[in-house]
């Protein structure tokens, strides 16, 4: 056997609950020697103990984190539609106007096709972002 | 004045000029947040550089182009987000954890500590905490004699 593992490691390391015989408060564990533990069955880490473990992966989760919740389905739905609908409006850009030097333009021209492609890749990923956003909605409830 | 203008100079945005709400915005970049998580990188990057042209002082957009790019490994690009992202907003304190990490990557180590330092000020919660964490961290690693 593993010489880390032992009665008072088992399971401990990874912030599972346990007495110097194993885990315990778990009805589903029936034996709680360090034999039976199984990190399927076994209780929920304590709160704070990632942090714990690998601080740099909760400060990479803190540092992707977005300010705003995820709208929900019908209010993401409605955001969309508004904004499909005024991405398809015309703009009044005068792309020929005499001040706007070759490198201006060149930005105006990148800005606007950056925006064009977002535009297309909503309309390619739409079915791909429905289903992504469904299942984090769900992973969200449960 | 014309509206071009008005854009090139920063006077207003295509958002703005659409009618495009900053919830729009915001809910798009869960989208490309998603995407990228999805392994569909390539997408997330389209539409985020979208969303830069739409709003190109978004704090939130301009640190996930940041991010994304890091992960990419384009250093200089995502440096100069993450640059942009702390001019828009300046008192963010993760934003300056991640620029910290990009400038620890890039060998600018007096940069980062600078960035930690100023995040541990700054925030009082988790990104503060965090800083701190990741400044005493690389104090140590600094401090041990390499092999």
């Amino acid at each position: 056997m593993n010489k880390r593992v032992g009665s008072s490691s088992v399971g401990g390391g990874w912030g599972f609950p346990v007495t110097p015989a194993g885990v315990t408060s778990d009805h589903k564990v029936k034996d709680a020697g360090p034999a039976s533990f199984d990190p399927r069955t076994a209780p929920l880490p304590e709160h704070g103990v990632l942090e714990k473990i690998d601080p740099d992966q909760r400060r990479r989760q803190l540092v992707w984190e977005l300010e705003e919740e995820l709208p929900e389905p019908t209010r993401f739905a409605q955001l969309m539609a508004a904004f499909m609908d005024n991405a398809r409006t015309d703009l009044d850009l005068d792309l020929d106007d005499p001040s706007l030097t070759e490198v201006e333009l060149e930005r105006l021209n990148r800005l606007l096709a950056d925006e064009a492609a977002l535009v297309e890749m909503m309309r390619k990923t739409e079915r791909l972002r429905l289903e992504v956003r469904s299942r984090a909605a769900s992973e969200r409830a449960s | 004045m014309s509206a071009a203008r008005d854009l090139i100079e920063g006077r207003s945005t295509l958002a703005e000029l659409r009618g495009h709400s900053p919830a729009a915005l915001a809910a798009l970049c869960h989208d490309a947040l998603a995407l990228h998580e999805n392994g569909r990188s390539d997408e997330a990057m389209v539409m985020l550089r979208g969303l830069r042209a739409l709003d190109p002082s978004n704090a939130q957009v301009l640190r996930l182009l940041g991010l994304m790019l890091t992960e990419r490994g384009a250093h200089q690009e995502a440096l100069s987000y993450l640059d942009d992202a702390l001019k828009a907003s300046p008192s963010d304190a993760r934003l300056r954890v991640a620029r910290a990490r990009l400038r620890l990557q890039l060998g600018d180590g007096q940069g980062a500590g600078t960035d930690l330092r100023i995040a541990c000020d700054q925030a009082a919660g988790a990104g503060g905490q965090h800083a701190a964490l990741f400044l005493k961290k690389i104090l140590a690693e600094a401090a041990t004699p390499q092999a």
